[in-house]
């Protein structure tokens, strides 16, 4: 359907009909946990993918940095085929694209110090000399501001805020210009938070660099974010603008989801907009649309016809065809289109 | 607010020992939770907010010790009350949820069962009818099918519905005071929604008070009518929730909340936390506050009552406020 979206010499990242299933735990069959994705980022450009526990989002960035092979679609890099390739020509490309993880902790070698884990790409994808990485070493944890003697410190020798960041100056050590990043705040306290928020947005200013980041927090995502492109059941429902999906979500869930976001102020005007039950699991994706079993708007026709995304407005994309073609639809009472 | 005084904390210290010495990891807390209140504390890791919580329902265990304070519950001293008082006070008059249900409920026993021997800790009544209880507290908490679904194990159960479970457990003896510590972190956000408006309608229905403990500021301002916000252990500000949101004094509550509402400039001196360990002798926060003055780090400021109901540890701000008169509360 989208397999011809532009792309140009800016584009960053490509990815087309992205798919990836997993085996079933019990039984045989396969589990869909990615259903034909199509998403293009170009350069200096950031893409939020939001979505619930279970809606694909963190699987479909391990394919992009290809951390787990994709079952069938493609995925391009600067024009570079990343599925298929492997061995060195892999170790090449992974050069371009680097990622930067949810546990800040987890993620950093623990019997390593600050510097050692942040040379650690330098050594294992470029040929740069010692002297020359000590020299980038430094200039990396310049630019994540962990100055002093903090790079010569141990994983828990550090505060969370200060982990992440040295997370970011590994992510960063091999010059990339795309970064997926997977839930990077989601073990920080609020403000610490906004501080790697703002320097996420700091560097991509500076380095022009391309972000693909996941999270379940729209908050964060529209403090980094120029589109969102928003997941369920594996399945992208809805992609536009940031400001354009979080103020005037056209689909179902979209709305459902907007509407669950507490807004940190006293004079917010509650808006409760409830799907029924709760998200179905990975086994049992309903047939068609796949939130026709929740949907308060969902027609015979829905549970049988799967939804393409089609442009509603400028590089708005909705799966939805009841919204789509349909414009005398009934919304349930007290039901709430859109935040403004 | 006339209403009586159900819970009162006053001038409570817990220390734990670390590598570095015994630690005071709440100092100084004072709190009154009125009947029918929806009352919030907010703060960030390691401000000692659950700590506080837990002192309440005298659960604060070696090597973590109390040294200080009295904590208050329907006119009983909960601190120096017997085994047989706490039993009778807990999972009864005064009861918990907490984040991870899943963790929180026993793995060997089906929700049904344990919601039902919960009833029959503080009732005298046959198995019958508390697990008729157990299915109607299920009812309550939207479980559906709660007939078949009390039969069930937690680890048959979703995030969601086992958070449902455990509101079912603590709502099931008509606690006159629930405490909800992160009650909802770690679940996705339409659950969350669904959760927290289900909590407050129960609570509503029964005239109970809720204690929601939690670092997210949205939580606090959606679902409390009053709140204090915790720094390295200490209340540094309570008041209304909306002064608190509208009007934020303290510099600590105001960098939190203009945070989340507004693009701020980011403090220069960054967002690290206190270190417990070398506390300095004067404001907890004055290493990365805008506003300081040499009189910040020479005393501890006391809580002054700048409003009705709005207390502020900050004298520079306070000062600001009524520059003639020096109110000082304790």
């Amino acid at each position: 359907m989208m397999g011809n979206i532009a792309t140009g010499p800016e584009t960053v990242v490509q990815a087309v009909g992205v798919r990836k299933e997993f085996p079933r735990h019990r039984g045989s069959g396969t589990i869909v946990a990615v259903n034909d994705v199509t998403l293009i980022a170009q350069r200096g450009e950031s893409l939020g993918i939001v979505g619930e526990s279970g809606s694909g989002k963190t699987t479909l960035a391990r394919c992009l940095v290809r951390l787990i092979e994709p079952t069938s679609g493609r995925i391009l890099i600067h024009g570079d085929d990343v599925t298929t390739a492997s061995g060195s020509p892999l170790r090449r490309l992974r050069r371009k694209f680097q990622m930067v993880f949810q546990d800040p902790y987890d993620s950093l070698d623990p019997r390593w110090n600050v510097e050692r884990s942040v040379e650690e790409p330098l050594r294992l994808l470029t040929e740069m000399r010692p002297a020359e990485r000590r020299k980038r070493v430094q200039d990396l944890l310049g630019l994540v501001r962990l100055g002093g003697n903090l790079g010569k410190r141990y994983p828990h020798q550090l505060s969370g805020g200060q982990q992440q960041r040295a997370g970011i100056a590994r992510a960063l050590a091999t010059n990339p210009s795309l970064i997926v990043l997977d839930e990077p705040t989601s073990a920080l306290d609020a403000l610490v938070r906004i501080e790697i928020l703002e320097l996420l947005n700091e560097l991509r200013r500076e380095l022009q660099l391309t972000y693909i980041y996941i999270s379940h927090d729209i908050g964060s995502v529209l403090k980094v974010c120029d589109r969102i492109a928003v997941m369920y059941l594996g399945r992208i429902v809805e992609l536009g603008s940031a400001h354009e999906v979080v103020s005037n979500p056209m689909h179902p869930y979209t709305m459902a989801l907007m509407s669950s976001i507490l807004e940190s102020r006293v004079d917010a005007r509650p808006i409760r907009n409830r799907l029924e039950g709760e998200i179905p699991s990975a086994e049992r994706i309903p047939s068609g649309c796949v939130l026709h079993t929740r949907c308060p708007v969902a027609i015979a026709d829905c549970s049988t016809t799967e939804q393409q995304l089609i442009e509603v407005g400028p590089g708005h994309q909705v799966a939805c065809s009841r919204v789509t073609r349909d414009d005398a639809i009934v919304w349930p009472s007290g039901w709430v289109r859109n935040r403004r | 607010m006339s209403s009586e005084v159900l819970l009162s904390i006053e001038d409570l210290e817990i220390r734990f020992p670390t590598s570095q010495g015994e630690v005071a990891v709440v100092t100084d807390v004072s709190l009154e939770i009125r009947a029918g209140e929806f009352f919030g504390l907010i703060g960030e890791t390691g401000a000692g907010k659950s700590m506080t919580a837990w002192a309440a329902m005298g659960l604060v265990q070696p090597p973590g010790r109390i040294t200080k304070g009295q904590v208050r519950f329907a006119g009983r001293d909960l601190l120096t009350a017997d085994r047989e008082s706490l039993r009778r006070i807990r999972g009864n008059e005064l009861a918990v949820i907490v984040q991870n249900a899943r963790a929180a409920l026993n793995p060997m026993l089906p929700i049904g069962t344990q919601i039902a021997y919960a009833y029959r800790a503080h009732h005298s009544v046959g198995k019958d009818e508390s697990m008729q209880r157990a299915v109607d507290a299920l009812r309550s908490v939207r479980i559906p099918d709660p007939e078949t679904r009390a039969g069930t194990y937690p680890h048959e159960l979703s995030g969601g519905m086992a958070q449902r479970a455990l509101i079912a457990l603590a709502m099931v003896n008509r606690p006159r005071l629930l405490i909800a510590d992160e009650p909802t972190t770690g679940l996705d956000v339409t659950i969350q929604a669904e959760i927290l408006d289900l909590m407050a309608e129960l609570v509503a229905a029964q005239g109970s008070s809720i204690w929601i403990i939690t670092h997210d500021l949205g939580v606090i301002a959606n679902h409390t009518e009053r709140a204090a916000v915790m720094f390295a252990g200490q209340i540094v500000e309570s008041g209304t929730t909306r002064d608190l949101f509208t009007e934020p004094r303290h510099p600590y509550t105001r960098e939190l909340i203009e945070s989340v509402t507004r693009e701020r400039p980011r403090n220069e001196r960054g967002a690290e936390p206190p270190d417990l360990a070398n506390r300095p002798l004067g404001c907890q926060f004055a290493y990365r506050c805008d506003l300081v003055e040499e009189g910040c780090r020479q005393a501890m400021p006391a809580l002054d009552v700048i409003a009705p109901a709005h207390l502020l540890r900050c004298p520079v701000v306070s000062r600001e406020i009524s520059p003639d008169e020096a109110v000082t509360g304790t």
